[in-house]
């Protein structure tokens, strides 16, 4: 699905097996869509097959404390995340 | 617990001298066996050394200062101001290295960014020339998602508590690149004197641009 600016998603804690562009730290977490990146190839395919249908990449932001717990430092960190990498939060699916 | 960042060493040391014997046996054997000349070994060092580097990267810190328009079109489309200006801003770098995507983030009086790859350390190599060690440390792209605020600080950099700290890390296609804010008692001063203001530093986000006023002198 597309997502849009200022929708909460959350990460996936698997996304696939082998290589995946999801930091280990930002999986499961719930974050906000900041800004449509492009189209670009998925390099957990290509690493794979070689190439792949380009998939919308999003800037996600998190809170430092959804990160890293709630006594952690007041800060916000930004990722470019694929769309396979995330989930509608309001997703009843486990994740 | 951490470990501080590692910075270079004052006294002329090289820890990585196994590795540079390592390179240099692999470079004598793939000329010696045909497969690449020391020209183009050298050819490729000119072009990491001299010609990529910061000086292009604080050109464009240095015209957004300068340029309102030229300003929004670097936040809006990076990407594009790179495509018609060039890595050197004179349209001439274009062609030697697979095209930039970049995304320009800006500092204000309430915003410092900061840029990462905890992954592995991408960054904008064509603006910055090549990564610093400490760009690449377990160190560096451990904390600086974690404590962030603590990394500036044994950077020199301490930022109020009202400064919201926005970290990028770039896990994608994108490159970022830090526009620091404009220092203060710059105003008589040329474009091109305004980019000697601007370190690598300041456009990976670990230091700001610093300007003595004569007046402070």
């Amino acid at each position: 699905m597309t997502f849009t600016s200022g929708q909460r998603v959350r990460t996936r804690l698997i996304v696939r097996p082998g290589h995946c562009r999801l930091p280990l730290y930002a999986r499961g977490r719930v974050g906000t869509i900041a800004a449509h990146r492009g189209d670009f190839p998925l390099p957990d395919d290509i690493v794979r097959h070689g190439s792949t249908a380009p998939q919308h990449l999003y800037s996600v932001r998190f809170d430092a404390r959804q990160l890293w717990g709630p006594n952690a430092p007041d800060h916000v960190v930004h990722l470019d995340l694929f769309e396979s990498y995330l989930e509608p939060l309001d997703s009843r699916r486990r994740p | 617990m951490t470990d501080a960042v590692p910075t270079p060493s004052r006294h002329g040391d090289h820890p990585t001298a196994p590795m540079a014997r390592r390179i240099a046996a692999l470079e004598r054997l793939l000329v010696q066996r045909q497969a690449l000349t020391e020209e183009q070994v050298d050819d490729v060092l000119e072009a990491f050394t001299r010609q990529l580097g910061a000086h292009h990267g604080a050109k464009y810190v240095a015209r957004a200062w300068c340029d309102a328009d030229f300003r929004r079109r670097l936040l809006d489309d990076a990407t594009q101001v790179v495509r018609d200006c060039g890595y050197d801003l004179a349209g001439a770098t274009n062609r030697e290295l697979p095209f930039l995507n970049l995304v320009a983030v800006a500092n204000t009086a309430n915003v410092h960014n900061l840029i990462v790859c905890t992954l592995c350390s991408c960054y904008p190599v064509p603006l910055l020339g090549p990564q610093p060690r400490w760009y690449k440390s377990n160190e560096y792209r451990a904390r600086a998602v974690r404590e962030p605020r603590a990394v500036l600080a044994e950077f020199g950099l301490h930022l109020g508590p009202d400064v919201e700290i926005r970290v990028w890390d770039s896990t994608a296609d994108c490159r970022y690149i830090v526009l620091p804010e404009r220092p203060h008692g710059t105003e008589h001063l040329t474009e091109n004197e305004l980019a000697a203001l601007i370190t690598r530093n300041c456009l990976i986000g670990t230091d700001v641009p610093r300007h003595d006023s004569p007046h402070t002198r």
